[in-house]
């Protein structure tokens, strides 16, 4: 889409409505101030503890509602808040002084066909699964490869959900029982920006108090990225799996702890070294005597001449060695040539063969999610809503990526959260009181340093559709296997209390996906609650005019 | 939730995180206790809204510095004759009243502005564009004379007070810096008050004549950022023209970060020592060689003695005249020894008097001092290092940004006593003072009478051509720069030194004296017109929003004026 294309539509409404006298009741307003601490969290820049932090926000915002012949339902809102930069630096007035971000709430509008038939376009608030107050929204609030879930953003309470800028066309039968809509929006949070995802979603209410639903989007399946011009042969080698059907014999390389005998006397030691494949490393240590190979460390893993499978990166990295592991040769050469070995796995001097490739598959961030919610309001369904307040269990599951990729993302349930909620009976000292816990065993480091468009070191270019690793991983022969685990387990408990009419009290305590805004309004690259043991806690106050 | 005490800390006692816990459990108890005591299932029915309003004021500001420097904080400076000044900004609020007893005020706004000073950085060329929250509060009312109101918003405790005063919120203690313009300095004219997130409960006693106001505020414009200063307001109505008001503020007293409200560093530790060695002047002499160029040379001399310049030129046959000394090492003879730890560890004593070489530094740290031999070479110990003689401090202190400030104020209105009619427009006399601080500390803060503002001021009737002419004075004997410099790039709360040295130290008296002249004129139902000239705290802001550390206005003769158009709806 043209980028003045991208500008005009969302403001059409607004043109609208300023051509149209608004009452002032249809005037909103809201303000709130958030108040809290980071408990036990990780600061992402340093790496290092950031417990006791302090979190506070101000923030206000004004909206007008407003439909015309009952036909065309038009809403717009703006607003900021105040907030400081993090990690702070109380002399270093980038990272100290507060600073203020302006936007648009909602810029959209809604025509109704029917009361059952609706058209709505802009920009607006997407929410499918209502009772989610904190976890959960998987279906549009994240990202598929790599995996990647979102809580809060510029507002930390009460957010959980997300504005898209799309356009969706919505129905209702059975007087509401089935509901269902279909949309398109353009992605406006991690880059490749204005990736077009279609997106389809159902709820069905087949008795008071329960709902199913189920959805399905097609994540970045319309780019317009893709022409990127003057694009480096050497780009995005880190997410181009290859089989190369004439590699040459690959050496095992790395570092070999063993033991010997020496007069009598039991000697450990260890050495850098390099080795055939099949062969056993306790021979490369023949002047010693009685050598026992106790581990080895392997950095590059050996093959035999012929086929080898992997991530181009890394076979890219691999190197022939001398015995001790030094005055290392890469098997492919300055021109992308692969050097050519012979029956001893040695390299033959001045020669070189073009790599036969026999897979080329390059990893996509393009995704098939599907996600299915349900609830049960217990409250509702047995009328005792009055009586216990909001009392019920909800519940969300999404597969992000349901196509496997390789090395990457080869195990399903890796991209597969979990979501459970309840809502607790509290006879009226609440208003809602819920708690939820989220369950994903994505191996990788929650970060969106890829997502973010930043290059890694010593790959090039951004935007890439694969986990983060360390820098110093991408110059290694052998991926990086993480296993990280700590931050499976998400957590919240959401208190709300009415004080007066108008007036609201909020509580969070989490561990979820929280990132805060560095002084270029960055959102951090990892959560601050990126441990197992790591929360926060937020109070938040609110009042609607 | 264990706090962080590091060891220095534990020594002197205080801890990184205990306030920290306390500001935010403070507010948590409060919510909890509104959570608990709150009427269970507050009234679900559609609460009734009454005198909901949208007002816009927007304002253009235009004007000229007249006389006036950009001082950089450290030195340099630059001169700002004839600049012209110019904001333009809007504000649109929307306020209503929730069953009569929950009053919001939600707003939002803009202005262009202009950086200053302009450079080759092409965004000082340009007029950027700062949005923000004019304000977000909503006020409770318990009752007609019992109030509390809370979030983001302006407070105000001497309403004559139209530029100059408001001394109890609108200052720092340590240092001693006044604000003049509305918060941040953003806003310059009509915009004399406080403002920042906090909370105020008002309390009006006697009919009214008794007004008190407990407020917490947090600070959102200096450093530290977001500190709470608890305070206690109180305005008297005696009779219908007297008014008199007082308050507190515990300024700063819940830090958010204690070590930054209190730092803990050898750059804000003052140290005294009874049995220091003894230390010698020094000082940059400008000199006229024979052949009557001018030069710049080092010189030192013995504690305890004064420089000799006869015999100075005696040695140095070369030199024709001394011009000037300018001492860079303040000298004092073997025993008591004070001043901040990092700036003892840069004393040195020089071999040889009035030649610049072979200078040794004296403390290794700051219980610690190098050992000399007869030579002046550095003992070595048996393991090769350099000996050291231990030395015990007398004395240990931080410096803190923690503060007692107290306000006093009157207002006579003669007006009233006069039975002068409203045509003929406000006859009053009001004054304000306050100390910045009621505690000493060393170094930069042992006299309180120097941290005591004084405002006098008077609006004068002029029968109907003006609605408000105002003319203000102030004084503040501070013998430092309005600089805060210390505060806002080291966080330290501190006076500055010029280059940090405390040798270079001169009394500034240039800037004590301050004024501003007022004028207020109703052109049209909604539209106003605003004058003012003055030499107050005005301070630009560069192209990354940062103010500058020293009013443009520093100096005696310093003055700009500004007119504003500001119309509302």
């Amino acid at each position: 889409m043209k980028w003045y294309l991208n500008r005009v539509f969302p403001a059409l409404p607004l043109l609208a409505i300023l051509a149209h006298a608004v009452p002032i009741e249809k005037l909103k307003g809201e303000a709130f101030s958030d108040i809290g601490q980071i408990v036990k969290g990780i600061e992402p820049e340093s790496n290092k503890p950031e417990d006791g932090g302090y979190l506070s926000r101000t923030g206000v915002f004004i909206s007008v509602t407003d439909t015309i012949q009952q036909k065309l339902r038009m809403s717009v809102g703006v607003g900021g808040l105040f907030w400081q930069p993090f990690p702070t630096a109380a002399n270093m007035f980038w990272k100290n002084y507060m600073q203020f971000v302006p936007t648009i709430t909602e810029a959209s509008t809604e025509f109704r066909f029917s009361e059952a038939l609706s058209l709505e376009g802009g920009y607006f608030p997407f929410k499918y699964n209502h009772p989610a107050m904190n976890l959960g929204e998987y279906l549009l609030r994240s990202e598929s490869y790599p995996t990647n879930l979102t809580t809060g953003g510029w507002t930390w309470v009460d957010s959980a959900y997300i504005r898209v800028f799309g356009a969706r066309l919505k129905a209702s039968h059975f007087d509401g029982a089935f509901s269902h809509e279909a949309g398109v929006y353009f992605e406006l949070e991690n880059a490749p920006l204005y990736d077009v995802t279609p997106a389809y979603l159902f709820a069905w209410r087949p008795i008071k108090g329960i709902e199913l639903g189920g959805s399905v989007a097609l994540r970045r399946w319309f780019t317009n990225n893709l022409l990127v011009k003057n694009r480096k042969a050497e780009v995005d080698l880190a997410k181009q799996y290859v089989e190369v059907a004439n590699f040459p014999e690959v050496q095992n390389q790395g570092m070999v702890n063993y033991s010997y005998d020496n007069g009598g006397v039991r000697v450990q030691d260890s050495a850098k070294a390099a080795w055939r494949p099949g062969t056993d490393p306790a021979t490369l240590f023949q002047d010693k005597a009685g050598v026992q190979v106790n581990s080895v460390r392997l950095t590059q893993e050996g093959s035999v001449k012929g086929m080898r499978k992997g991530i181009r990166q890394f076979l890219k990295n691999t190197t022939a060695c001398d015995a001790n592991g030094k005055n290392c040769t890469p098997y492919f050469n300055e021109n992308g040539y692969l050097l050519v070995t012979d029956d001893n796995g040695a390299l033959v001097p001045m020669d070189s063969v073009a790599p036969q490739f026999t897979k080329f598959q390059e990893i996509t961030r393009q995704a098939v999610n599907v996600v299915a919610h349900a609830n049960i309001g217990f409250g509702e369904m047995l009328g005792l809503e009055e009586l216990t307040g909001p009392f019920g269990l909800y519940g969300e599951v999404a597969i992000l990526g349901v196509k496997n990729q390789p090395i990457f993302y080869e195990n399903v349930f890796n991209r597969m959260p979990v979501m459970v909620g309840a809502y607790l009976p509290t006879f009226g000292l609440f208003d809602k009181l819920s708690v939820e816990a989220e369950y994903l065993g994505n191996p990788y480091q929650e970060s969106v340093l890829s997502l973010g468009g930043a290059s890694n070191g010593p790959i090039y270019g951004g935007n890439l559709p694969i986990p983060d690793f360390k820098n110093s991983d991408y110059v290694k022969a052998i991926m990086p296997t993480p296993s990280i685990h700590g931050d499976d387990l998400k957590w919240s408990v959401h208190a709300i209390r009415t004080l007066v009419p108008g007036l609201q009290a909020k509580v969070q305590i989490a561990n979820d996906h929280l990132r805060l805004h560095n002084y270029d309004a960055m959102a951090a690259i990892t959560p601050i609650t990126v441990e197992r043991n790591a929360w926060y806690y937020l109070f938040h106050l609110q009042w609607n005019l | 939730m264990e706090p962080l005490i590091a060891p220095r800390e534990t020594a002197l006692n205080t801890k990184e995180s205990g306030m920290k816990h306390a500001t935010v459990m403070v507010y948590g108890a409060l919510m909890a206790m509104a959570i608990v005591t709150g009427p269970a299932f507050a009234e679900r029915a559609e609460p009734v809204i009454t005198d909901r309003k949208v007002a816009v004021t927007a304002f253009v500001d235009a004007g000229q510095v007249a006389k006036g420097t950009l001082k950089d904080g450290s030195g340099e400076s630059r001169p700002l004759e004839y600049t012209f000044m110019n904001r333009n900004g809007i504000a649109l609020t929307y306020s209503g009243t929730l069953n009569q007893t929950l009053h919001m005020n939600i707003g939002v706004g803009g202005l262009f502005w202009k950086p200053v000073p302009e450079s080759e950085n092409p965004k000082t060329k340009h007029i950027a564009f700062g949005p923000g929250i004019s304000e977000a509060s909503a006020q409770y009312d318990f009752s007609d004379r019992l109030k509390l109101k809370f979030g983001f918003f302006g407070y105000k405790y001497n309403a004559d007070a139209v530029n100059l005063g408001e001394y109890l919120l609108r200052s720092e203690a340590y240092p001693n810096i006044i604000h003049s313009a509305g918060p941040g300095g953003w806003v310059w004219l009509n915009s004399n008050e406080y403002k920042s997130m906090g909370v105020r409960l008002s309390w009006e006693t006697f009919g009214g004549a008794l007004r008190q106001d407990l407020l917490l505020f947090s600070e959102f414009n200096e450093t530290p950022i977001f500190d709470f200063s608890p305070t206690y307001v109180a305005t008297l109505k005696v009779g219908k023209a007297l008014e008199l008001g007082g308050g507190i503020s515990l300024h700063r007293w819940l830090p958010i970060h204690p070590s930054i409200t209190t730092p803990t560093t050898e750059d804000n530790t003052y140290i005294k020592y009874n049995a220091f060695p003894a230390v010698q002047w020094h000082a940059d002499m400008v000199v006229e060689k024979a052949n009557g160029t001018l030069d710049t040379v080092f010189a030192a001399w013995n504690a305890g003695s004064t420089f000799d310049r006869n015999a100075y030129l005696a040695a140095h046959p070369e030199l024709k005249a001394v011009r000037d000394v300018k001492v860079t090492q303040l000298g004092t003879t073997a025993g008591v020894r004070e001043g901040l730890i990092i700036r003892n560890r840069e004393l040195n004593n020089c071999l040889e008097a009035f030649e610049d070489q072979s200078c040794d530094p004296i403390l290794k740290e700051a219980n610690q001092l190098y050992v000399y031999d007869e030579a002046g070479e550095k003992v070595k110990n048996a393991a090769g290092g350099d000996s050291t003689l231990a030395i015990q401090s007398a004395e240990e202190k931080h410096l803190t940004f923690k503060g007692v400030k107290v306000m006093g104020r009157a207002s006579l209105d003669l007006g009233s006593l006069f039975g002068m009619d409203m045509k003929s427009g406000s006859f009053k006399l009001f004054a304000e003072a306050a100390v910045l601080g009621i505690q000493n500390q060393p170094i930069f803060y042992q006299k309180i009478q120097e941290r005591i503002p004084m405002m006098v001021g008077a609006n004068i009737p002029t029968f109907g051509l003006l609605d408000l002419l105002s003319l203000q004075m102030e004084y503040f004997k501070n013998p430092w720069e309005d600089n805060n410099r210390m505060q806002f790039d080291k966080a330290l709360p501190q006076a500055v030194f010029p280059n940090d040295n405390p040798a270079l130290y001169q009394a500034h008296h240039e800037d004590d004296v301050k004024w501003s002249i007022d004028l207020q004129k109703s052109l049209f139902t909604g539209l106003d017109l605003y004058l003012q000239v003055a030499n107050d705290h005005f301070r630009f802001q560069d192209e990354f929003a940062q103010p500058s550390y020293i009013p443009v206005t520093n100096d005696k003769q310093d003055w700009y004026y500004l007119v504003r158009f500001q119309w509302s709806m």
